[in-house]
């Protein structure tokens, strides 16, 4: 009974032109919604952001796609970070648009944890000590480290390393080999390594999270 | 009275924008102190704009002071400062307040949505804005969103250049829009699992953009890349103009009235709020001036005020029956109505 009193008040050119701009609306909210939702499927499923060539996250961060599904792109663990080493992925980075990482060539992480207690989602899970992160691990590129090459003796990223003789320990001419029992993946090394550009120890991220 | 609430109001949000600026600079400061910039009683030495800003704030912080300490002295002060600094983190989408947790309840509900499960962290964060609006309805948009302050001043503007037409330009839009976008930016959110409606929500872009443009052109000066750190003009920033020229040129809060999934939120949460505009019936001279001033296009003079109303007290001042006020609704007495309203 009721539909039929809905329908009587209603004319007919009223009823349809509400059904038009119902119909109009709904079709771009939903579409547009539609594009953007796809756009990131693809992004996702392109392997950009999963595989090892993947931006570091900051540290106690969750496995990626978990990771994904609950940052909230809020910039808390940047304000938080006191080494401004946690920067916002921009449209030149290869990690999702908002989402916090690591550029450790240029600022690494100096483990003070402040974001894992700031973080409101648990996408950056609370890690109490430092030996328990999992950011990443360093990687030596022997043909390009001057210790490893013959080329000159270094040692820069062993005096950089917050667990020196453990993560990273020195052979001849101070030559670095990585410990993947204790290094956290920090970039302090990545930071410290003498070579421009392209560095010879580079954190690779990827690593499950503790 | 109701002007000052409006002061208020154009105040708060505009602290808050400010807030989200001082923020990004505080945050760019305690980089240049843990970095070492900051030698002694000196202050950094440059003329770029980086340069002045970072001496500014330092000059505002450590003030007059900086002569009489020494060096060691100096650096613990601007630690300290740097460290009080970096107690305010985020923004309005999410707020760590001295520790406490505010986040927007469509950040939270997205997050679970595209997780797919219930973290305890965002409940105690959006416990608080919840309640707010739980209580007093739809306030977060006309008291809190950046972004509609922006639509604010896009409203003087419009006054500013066209004197002649209809103060409030009206266009009758579906304001179901909104609650299907919501439901659907949901689903969509649950389904690739990435939140995608802050993709789109103007506050939670315009803190955001405000934030990486300030974070893009230090790291350009950090960097001696100075073309790195060139303004961004991003996609976001480029939507947000675009929603001001559609609230200038086309309908005033035509993005609060049918397409924000935020304001859908809020909508649903205050829709029996507890304080609200209501208009004594029997002392209305049914002189419509409130209809006119409404920027929502409600109608306060014929209808109680639905879960649309943002109370941004607009519709007081011009009542000169002085009709309408703000009003503590009593609970059970609504209830007994049978939900007329």
């Amino acid at each position: 009974m009721e539909g039929v009193s809905l329908v009587s008040s209603i004319d007919r050119r009223t009823f349809l032109t509400t059904l038009k701009k119902t119909a109009t609306a709904g079709a771009v909210t939903c579409g547009g919604l539609g594009v953007l939702a796809y756009m990131q499927r693809n992004r996702l499923l392109d392997g950009a952001t999963l595989d090892e060539t993947s931006v570091l996250r900051p540290p106690g961060a969750i496995d990626e796609e978990r990771f994904l599904s609950l940052c909230m792109r809020c910039t808390r663990c940047m304000d938080a970070c006191p080494s401004g080493s946690i920067q916002l992925a921009g449209p030149d980075n290869r990690a999702e648009l908002g989402t916090p990482f690591v550029a450790a060539s240029d600022v690494g992480c100096t483990l003070c944890l402040e974001c894992t207690l700031t973080c409101p989602s648990g996408a950056l899970e609370a890690v109490h000590e430092k030996e328990d992160v999992r950011m990443g691990l360093a990687v030596v590129d022997e043909r390009t480290c001057v210790s490893h090459n013959g080329s000159g003796v270094c040692g820069a990223c062993h005096t950089a390393c917050p667990f020196r003789n453990e993560a990273i320990t020195q052979g001849m001419r101070n030559a670095p080999t990585v410990h993947e029992d204790y290094c956290v993946g920090c970039g302090l090394c990545e930071e410290a390594c003498i070579l421009k550009g392209v560095k010879a120890i580079r954190v690779e991220s990827g690593r499950a999270a503790v | 009275m109701s002007r000052r609430i409006q002061w208020a109001r154009f105040g708060i949000r505009f602290l808050i924008i400010l807030s989200a600026i001082v923020v990004a600079i505080l945050a760019q400061y305690r980089i240049a102190v843990a970095r070492g910039e900051f030698q002694g009683s000196g202050s950094l030495t440059g003329s770029s704009a980086a340069h002045a800003i970072l001496n500014t704030v330092d000059a505002a912080l450590i003030g007059e002071a900086s002569e009489e300490m020494d060096e060691s002295e100096l650096l613990q002060r601007r630690e300290f400062v740097a460290g009080a600094a970096s107690k305010i983190r985020g923004n309005t989408w999410s707020l760590d307040f001295l520790g406490t947790s505010l986040t927007d309840p469509l950040a939270g509900l997205e997050a679970i949505a595209a997780s797919k499960n219930i973290v305890p962290a965002i409940l105690i964060g959006i416990a608080i804005p919840i309640c707010i609006a739980l209580i007093f309805g739809r306030v977060f948009c006309s008291w809190i969103c950046p972004a509609g302050l922006l639509f604010e001043l896009g409203d003087w503007v419009r006054e500013k250049f066209h004197p002649k037409s209809e103060k409030q330009p009206r266009l009758r839009v579906w304001r179901g829009s909104k609650y299907a976008l919501l439901g659907f930016g949901l689903l969509m959110s649950a389904i690739v699992g990435i939140p995608l409606l802050g993709a789109i929500y103007p506050p939670a872009l315009m803190m955001r953009e405000i934030h990486f443009s300030i974070g893009s052109f230090f790291r350009g000066f950090w960097q001696d890349d100075f073309l790195a750190g060139a303004l961004v003009i991003s996609g976001s920033t480029l939507f947000l103009l675009g929603l001001v020229l559609v609230e200038i040129f086309v309908a005033p809060r035509f993005w609060c009235r049918a397409v924000c999934p935020g304001g859908a939120l809020q909508s649903l949460l205050g829709k029996f709020r507890l304080v609200r505009v209501k208009n004594d019936f029997s002392a209305c001279t049914k002189c419509a001036a409130c209809v006119k001033a409404c920027p929502m296009q409600l109608d306060p003079m014929s209808k109680d005020l639905g879960m649309e109303c943002d109370s941004c007290m607009l519709c007081l001042p011009v009542c000169e029956a002085q009709s309408l006020s703000l009003s503590f609704s009593d609970f059970s007495k609504e209830a007994k109505k049978g939900g007329s309203s």
